[in-house]
């Protein structure tokens, strides 16, 4: 009689399963297994057999680690998605089992370093979200900005705006053009977290998806679940969302003072400084009561004709090349740190974390590759800030350097 | 034997003052260039305090003014000049307790305001309200007095009401004002912000300006290096996604 390995996880079978998009019966049939008995694996009415598991790890490639590991314990929701209702449920498993190893992740690093701590401003909003108004949000938009230190100017930096106030951000590459980004609470960690979907996508995309769930954030922490599975509800959510994401990246005030004309030609000018696509533009526009309906349906017209719609990097300045993607930078130097400090070797993370290599590079928003044995040293232990203390004199012209003090 | 203090006079034609420049072999402070005593004796990062301090201070007044139903924008405006000295003054205590320098408060006698100093090496600061920033120093005989102390080396007796004698050791320091404006007249977010903001040396009649050192660019940007084209208007949006280490200790191996 051959007995299965005792401590193979159904759970992660699931997770593993989900992540690359499988039904049982496809599972079952790449390793010559009936759906069924994928399915008893998963709920543990029965173990696989240890060759069993080296084919379903090879088959799924994933380490045979990964299926002997505790899976997180903490089911994830509500989790708000951006184009949820396009999406199928099949592609968000997808990325829902992203989101818990997002959580091992920070789980793991957070034992051994110090990352910044959430400070999610308290905006005395309404508890209900229907009760939230335009008003609220660009009032809510505005207060940010303000303990942020930004006044009306563009956002340099709309993912370290989020890390900042120690939102842990990922950029992940699903290839779908229907998911666009998502956020969620961990309650164990305490933290919300950000992703956002870089496949095709520009920069002005990316920044505006981030926004979006900073809105999320922001205006949504008493939405349940279920509030979030309704349709109804959920088209409300995303519409204030939407709103917040234009207020924080192009505040009212200064939209209004630098939009002189609305017109593309005028939106596509102001892209690079705002880091706002024009399209996105043009729906502040309406949302700020300056073009009516016929308006902003002429102007996406007008964007289809110049070939600015219908397809991904067809605005101008969607070159990465000309507006570069900002990146996440929490996770990476979290791991800079344990590897530079010594905390962990390469090989260490890599048991720790039973991940597929590629996957767990990509969620912490390394390199490819950088977690290989003898891949670089990072030199620097934590960031430290260069600069260069000194005035001019307003009567001789001359540049005063002050002598920085050892402390 | 006691140490002799040995020196000559010197004329400094740019500044307009004599100087008094000890033997550089003695162990006495040597009073040197405005410029060079500002930039050895001020700790940048009190420097980069006080800057930031003073964008925040006018940034509150006027929200703490603009809040208040009932004043008309023109009252607005006349309490927030006369606020303007305050917010200096708040701006310059806290920063210098922050940095550990040492400040007073004096009263004077001819009108029973409170004047801070504060000592900075060297240096002693005040702090001054400009309109615009081609504004010649407003003399008053205390900052003559105290601008005139890097003259002669002596323990310094102003008269400033609240003792009978300075307790305080002057000697060989020169005097600052922090020159402070906002950016235009009315009272608006914008217009109320900070719009200059100057470390100035006066000559020792306190009639001209030897120094000016622009700190406004401080205020704005700390002391992080300039940008080009629009990044120039753009916020300085720190990084502050700093990950350390945890401490371990060693005897249980558990961290903080």
């Amino acid at each position: 009689m051959t007995v299965g390995v005792q401590n193979f996880s159904g759970v992660r079978l699931r997770e593993a399963r989900l992540a690359r998009g499988l039904y049982m019966r496809s599972l079952g049939d790449l390793i010559g297994v009936s759906g069924m008995a994928i399915s008893n694996y998963e709920s543990g009415e029965d173990k696989p057999q240890p060759e069993r598991v080296r084919q379903l790890a090879e088959r799924l490639n994933f380490p045979i680690e990964f299926f002997t590991k505790r899976p997180w314990s903490e089911s994830i929701e509500p989790v708000f998605w951006r184009s949820r209702a396009a999406e199928t449920k099949h592609a968000r498993e997808m990325t829902e089992q992203r989101m818990k190893w997002l959580c091992e992740i920070f789980a793991f690093l957070t034992e051994e370093v110090n990352v910044p701590a959430q400070k999610i401003p308290d905006l005395n909003l309404p508890q209900d979200f229907r009760l939230i108004t335009a008003e609220h949000i660009e009032g809510a938009a505005k207060t940010i900005r303000r303990s942020w230190g930004l006044r009306d100017l563009p956002i340099p930096d709309m993912i370290l705006a989020l890390e900042n106030v120690g939102i842990p951000v990922t950029a992940l590459e699903i290839s779908s053009d229907k998911q666009d980004g998502f956020c969620f609470r961990c309650k164990r960690l305490d933290r919300a977290f950000v992703g956002i979907n870089t496949y095709n996508a520009s920069a002005c995309r990316a920044r505006l998806d981030a926004a979006h769930e900073l809105g999320h954030i922001i205006l949504h922490g008493n939405v349940s679940p279920e509030q979030e599975r309704d349709p109804a509800s959920r088209k409300i959510l995303e519409q204030q969302a939407f709103r917040f994401a234009g207020a924080i990246l192009f505040p009212r005030e200064a939209f209004l003072s630098e939009v002189g004309a609305i017109s593309l030609d005028y939106f596509c000018s102001l892209k690079k400084r705002w880091g706002m696509s024009i399209a996105a533009m043009i729906i502040r526009a309406f949302d700020l009561g300056l073009i009516d309906n016929e308006a902003r349906g002429n102007m996406f017209q007008y964007m289809s004709r110049r070939r600015w719609r219908g397809g991904p990097l067809r605005e101008p300045f969607d070159d990465l090349s000309v507006m570069p993607m900002e990146r996440p930078r929490m996770l990476r130097r979290a791991i800079d740190v344990v590897l530079s400090e010594g905390i962990f070797a390469r090989a260490a993370i890599r048991a720790a974390l039973p991940l597929p290599q590629k996957e767990l590079e990509q969620l912490v928003g390394v390199t490819p590759g950088f977690l290989e044995d003898g891949g670089e040293i990072v030199p620097i232990v934590a960031q430290t800030r260069r600069e260069k203390p000194q005035a001019v004199d307003l009567e001789s012209g001359q540049i005063l350097e002050f002598i920085p003090r050892k402390r | 034997m006691g140490r002799q203090k040995t020196g000559h006079l010197i004329f400094m034609p740019r500044i307009g003052i004599i100087l008094y420049r000890l033997n550089p072999s003695r162990d006495f402070p040597v009073l040197d260039d405005p410029a060079q005593m500002l930039r050895h004796d001020l700790d940048p990062e009190f420097i980069k305090s006080l800057s930031i301090a003073m964008g925040w201070e006018y940034a509150d007044g006027y929200r703490v003014l603009e809040e208040d139903e009932y004043l008309s924008d023109t009252l607005k405006n006349e309490e927030f000049g006369r606020r303007r000295g305050g917010f200096a003054i708040r701006a310059l205590a806290k920063s210098a307790k922050k940095h550990g320098i040492p400040y007073n408060f004096r009263r004077l006698n001819c009108n029973g305001q409170d004047k801070i100093l504060v000592k900075a090496g060297r240096v002693i600061i005040i702090q001054e309200c400009i309109l615009s920033t081609t504004d010649h120093p407003q003399t008053a005989e205390y900052k003559r007095e105290l601008a005139d102390a890097h003259g002669l080396i002596r323990q310094l007796e102003l008269e400033l009401g609240d003792q009978p004698r300075r307790i305080s050791d002057w000697s060989g320091c020169i005097l600052a004002a922090l020159l402070h404006a906002p950016k235009g007249p009315r009272f608006t977010e914008s217009e109320r912000s900070l719009g200059a903001l100057m470390l100035a040396v006066p000559d020792a009649a306190y009639r001209n300006w030897i120094v000016r050192l622009d700190l406004h660019r401080v205020a704005m940007y700390g002391f992080a290096p300039p940008e080009t084209t629009h990044a120039e208007q753009a916020p300085a949006q720190t990084d502050n996604v700093i990950i350390t280490p945890k401490k371990r200790d060693s005897a249980t191996g558990t961290g903080e």
